[in-house]
C-alpha cells in the first residue's frame, strides 16, 4: 500500500473476522505464557503468609515446626528463626 | 487454493535464462511476452530487475546461471529448469543441491530427459511426477517448442484450454507459490514433528483430507511415512496418484465419511478445506477427522478464518475462527484441546486471513 494512503475500512464484516482471529490468537499465547510460568500473582504470597500465620499460631503449630519443610516456610515467609 | 489476483499493478513476463545459448534462443520460437537474458546480462542488478518483475524464470543453461542473484521472493517465482546433460543425481546434489534443487517444490517444474535421472531425483527430493516437463533429448530446438507450448498454456489468455483439475497451478503461479511458502513455513514444522511421534522412531500414519492433486503431499518422505490423501474429485484423485506413486489416495464418499477404522492415524490434516462446505458438511468432517485420529493425535487445519466481500465464487461458505472453534468442540464433543494456533498473513495482503489451528485427541488408546 502507498505510504500516502491511510487504510481505508471497507468490509466491517471482514475486520470483524481478522480481529477474532487476533484475539483468539493473542489469548493462546497467552495462556501458554502462563503455562510455561508467567509473573506469579503477588496475591498468592500474601495468602500464603496469611495460611502460615494461622498454622503456626494454632495448636498444631509446634507439631508442624518438628517438620524441617515447615520451618524452611516460616523463615522464608514470616522471617522467623530457629 | 484460494485465489486473489497478485499485484495486478506489475506486468509479470516470463524471464529465460539463456546463458550461452542466448543467441539461438533469441532466433527460436518463444512468445512474444518472454524476456531472454544471456550471459552478457549476468550483471546481478540486470538479472534481479528482471527477476522482480517475471512470472516464471526458465534457466536454460544451469552451468552459467549466477544463483546468487535469487534472493528474498525471487524464490517465489516458478522456475522451470533444464537440467544439464552429462549430469547423474549425485553430481546435481553436489554442484547445486543445496543452492538449488532443495529449494524448489511443487510449483516448479525440470526438464529432464533421462526418465530414470528424474526418477531419482523426484524420489529423493519428493517431487511430484507433474513436475517433469519430458523431453526426448536436450537438443535445444526441442527443449525451446516444449518451453514454448507450456508458457503459452500459462499465459493469461492460453490458446489451449486449461483443464479445471489443472487450473489453479496454471492462475497467478508466482502467487500461489509464495502463499505455498508462507503456509508450508506455518505447517512444515507441524507436519514433520507431530506432538504424538515425538522421540518415537516408528513411521507416521497420516491423512490428508481434501489432497487435491496433492501439493502437501510432498512433505512427507514414502519411506518414514505412511501417507494417505483424500478427495471427492475423482479427476483430482487421479492426478494425485499419478504425481506420487508412493503414496496412497482415495475418494472420499459424498456423505464424507472416511473410509478408515477409527484411531487410525497420529496425524490428520486439510489446508483451506472447510470454506468449500457448508456447517453440516463440516461438522461431518471434524467429527471423521477426530474419529480416525489416535488418542493423543493431531488434527490440524490450516483455513482462512477472513473472508472479502470480494470473493464471487459461488459455493464459498466462510466461517470465523470463533465459528470453527465451537463447531470442532461441538463435532468431538470437546474431546480436544487446543495446542497450537497461529495466524498467517499472505504475501502483499493487509489482513491475516490464514489461521493453523492444531487441536489434539484426548482419550485413551483402545487396547
Amino acid at each position: 500500500m502507498p505510504e500516502e494512503d491511510f487504510y481505508t475500512p471497507t468490509d466491517i464484516d471482514t475486520l470483524r473476522m481478522e480481529n477474532e482471529l487476533l484475539a483468539f490468537e493473542v489469548r493462546f499465547l497467552k495462556a501458554q505464557l502462563a503455562e510455561l510460568g508467567g509473573p506469579a500473582d503477588p496475591r498468592a504470597e500474601e495468602d500464603l503468609v496469611l495460611l502460615l500465620r494461622r498454622l503456626s499460631n494454632s495448636p498444631l503449630g509446634p507439631f508442624l515446626r518438628l517438620r524441617y519443610s515447615y520451618r524452611t516456610l516460616e523463615q522464608r515467609y514470616l522471617g522467623t528463626d530457629d | 487454493m484460494t485465489e486473489i489476483s497478485a499485484r495486478p499493478d506489475v506486468d509479470r513476463r516470463p524471464v529465460i535464462y539463456a546463458g550461452r545459448f542466448v543467441d539461438r534462443v533469441v532466433a527460436a520460437d518463444l512468445p512474444e511476452s518472454c524476456i531472454v537474458l544471456g550471459e552478457q546480462d549476468s550483471p546481478l542488478h540486470v538479472l534481479a530487475d528482471a527477476l522482480d518483475r517475471a512470472n516464471t524464470l526458465v534457466i536454460l543453461d544451469l552451468p552459467s546461471f549466477p544463483l546468487d542473484v535469487m534472493t528474498g521472493d525471487h524464490w517465489d517465482v516458478p522456475m522451470v529448469v533444464v537440467l544439464p546433460s552429462g549430469f547423474d543425481t549425485d553430481s546435481l546434489s553436489t554442484t547445486v543441491g543445496p543452492r538449488l534443487l532443495e529449494r524448489l517444490g511443487f510449483f516448479d517444474r525440470f526438464v529432464v530427459p533421462d526418465p530414470d535421472l528424474w526418477k531419482e531425483l523426484r524420489r529423493g527430493y519428493c517431487w511430484a511426477e507433474s513436475q517433469r516437463v519430458p523431453v526426448m533429448s536436450n537438443d535445444l530446438n526441442e527443449v525451446t517448442a516444449k518451453l514454448h507450448t507450456l508458457l503459452e498454456a500459462e499465459s493469461e489468455s492460453p490458446a489451449v484450454p486449461v483443464p479445471d483439475h489443472d487450473r489453479y497451478r496454471r492462475d497467478n503461479l508466482r502467487y500461489n507459490k509464495a502463499l505455498h511458502r508462507v503456509q508450508a513455513a506455518a505447517l512444515g514444522p507441524r507436519l514433520a514433528d507431530p506432538p504424538e511421534k515425538r522421540n518415537v522412531e516408528a513411521p507416521l500414519d497420516v491423512l490428508e483430507v481434501g489432497v487435491g492433486v496433492g501439493r502437501w503431499a510432498s512433505s512427507f518422505d514414502p519411506s518414514e511415512t505412511r501417507f494417505v490423501g483424500i478427495d471427492a474429485s475423482e479427476d483430482l484423485i487421479k492426478t494425485a496418484r499419478t504425481n506420487f506413486p508412493g503414496h496412497r489416495f482415495a475418494l472420499l464418499d459424498p456423505d464424507l465419511h472416511f473410509p478408515y477404522e477409527d484411531e487410525s492415524f497420529d496425524l490428520v490434516f486439510g489446508v483451506t478445506i472447510m470454506h468449500h462446505h457448508p456447517v453440516p458438511a463440516k461438522r461431518t468432517l471434524l467429527s471423521e477427522m477426530w474419529r480416525v485420529a489416535r488418542p493423543g493425535g493431531q488434527l490440524l487445519l490450516l483455513e482462512d478464518f477472513v473472508f472479502t466481500r470480494r470473493s464471487e465464487k459461488p459455493a464459498i461458505y466462510p466461517m470465523s475462527v470463533k465459528e470453527f472453534m465451537d463447531l470442532a468442540l461441538e463435532a468431538t464433543a470437546g474431546r480436544v484441546v487446543l495446542e497450537h494456533v497461529e495466524s498467517l498473513r499472505y504475501p502483499d495482503e493487509d489482513l491475516r486471513r490464514g489461521g493453523l489451528v492444531s487441536l489434539l485427541r484426548l482419550g485413551v488408546p483402545k487396547t
